[in-house]
């Protein structure tokens, strides 16, 4: 959970590269396009979250539960919509390193020095530790418009990159 | 024969004489115009090939050529020409050629004999017909003559009938619209409407992606011009600014 000290062969490129175009050529991902995709991955978790739970309700409008479960369910499909979420992305990095949105973007996660997605705990962990980028008024995403390889605070802490596909 | 005429009349009666000096005067008249008639025939003969020759020494004289070319270099070949057919010659050939039915029968034997269309056979597959169609259709009086056609007022209202027609008819027409409905519905129809909207859709992605990494390279670029201001002027490089 620690930031990984690994060569990374990706950051030959940012070295190498002359200054006038240091910054265009740069393997890995920047904030907008990260933002991006993060965008579109969070309309398709809500999308699916909003329409499970309209059906849902719509269905247990049906049956006249009452208020005391009908209160155990609503944090039930609460603890179900962060699960949907946490799971989403920890299938998807691990499988690939790309959401659905990245997928658009044409951007993945991968390991800092290694072309392979994280593992499914590295990924867990991950997904666990974005809010806390987010804590702290963004700066944690922030760290990404000054690092050299882009990286974001959670990045650092699990010693992932994220870069361009193509 | 005089002699014996002459003695018959003195020792004949004198009818008798008569009779016989007139039939031998008759006689001897008619061996005179034989004669005649024959030194004619040998005279005229004579002339005629007299005649015959001096035409083929004419005629095989090279100076009848140098002749013939002097008469057609001058007018009086174009004049003459000139005033045959102003004058009443092509009309009578005209109305002699319609009163024997000239043409009508030349036509005829052209056509029974099969020339015509040995003609037409020819014309169309010898590269005279291309030749000269290819220069009809290349010659700025062809153009001009195409333009004026396009532009005249008649075109135009017929191109605007027929559309206007054509558009009223349209709509009214049940095989139309089956015609559509069927293209529609075939498979090559959807499938290539469904790869162009994926097309389409992969084009706007290209350009959000696109512009995407432009906003990522300028808000780091910022940003970085924005740290060197504060730390103040520096060795230039390459490597971006390191993480706080």
């Amino acid at each position: 959970m620690t930031a990984t000290a690994d060569p990374d062969p990706l950051e030959a490129a940012v070295v190498a590269t002359p200054p006038e175009h240091a910054v265009s050529v740069s393997p890995y991902a920047g904030l907008a396009s990260r933002t991006l995709a993060f965008g579109i991955d969070a309309g398709i978790i809500n999308g699916v979250t909003i329409v499970t739970g309209l059906i849902i309700g719509a269905g247990l409008s049906l049956l006249h539960v009452p208020k005391e479960v009908e209160s155990v369910l609503v944090a039930l499909g609460g603890l179900l919509a962060i699960a949907w979420s946490i799971g989403y992305f920890v299938f998807f990095w691990s499988a690939s390193g790309r959401t659905p949105g990245n997928r658009v973007l044409k951007i993945k996660v991968q390991m800092a020095g290694e072309n392979r997605p994280p593992s499914p705990r590295r990924a867990f962990v991950r997904v666990l530790l974005l809010p806390l980028s987010a804590i702290p008024l963004c700066a944690g995403f922030l760290l990404i418009l000054v690092d050299r390889r882009r990286r974001a605070l959670h990045d650092c802490l699990v010693g992932t990159v994220v870069v361009y596909t193509d | 024969m005089v002699v014996t005429a002459l003695w018959h009349a003195a020792t004949y009666p004198p009818r008798t004489a008569a009779r016989i000096v007139f039939e031998t005067a008759g006689a001897a008249a008619d061996a005179g115009a034989r004669t005649g008639r024959r030194v004619e025939w040998a005279v005229r003969e004579r002339i005629e090939l007299a005649a015959l020759a001096a035409l083929d020494a004419v005629l095989a004289s090279p100076r009848v050529d140098e002749a013939v070319e002097r008469v057609l270099a001058s007018d009086v070949a174009e004049r003459s020409v000139a005033r045959a057919l102003s004058g009443e010659l092509v009309d009578v050939v005209a109305q002699d050629l319609v009163r024997f039915a000239v043409v009508e029968r030349v036509t005829e034997r052209l056509l029974a004999d099969g020339i015509a269309e040995r003609l037409a056979t020819r014309v169309l597959e010898g590269p005279e017909l291309e030749v000269i169609v290819e220069s009809a259709v290349e010659s700025p009086a062809m153009e001009r003559l195409v333009n004026r056609v396009i532009e005249s007022r008649l075109v135009e209202q017929s191109v605007t009938r027929i559309v206007d027609d054509t558009a009223t008819r349209l709509p009214e027409s049940q095989a139309l619209w089956a015609l559509i409905g069927e293209i529609s519905q075939s498979e090559a129809v959807t499938e290539a409407i469904t790869q162009q909207g994926m097309g389409f859709a992969d084009q706007v992605a290209d350009d959000v992606r696109d512009q995407t990494r432009h906003v990522d390279d300028r808000m780091e670029s910022v940003v970085q011009r924005l740290f060197r201001r504060r730390r103040g002027p520096g060795p230039t490089g390459s490597a971006p600014a390191p993480a706080p």
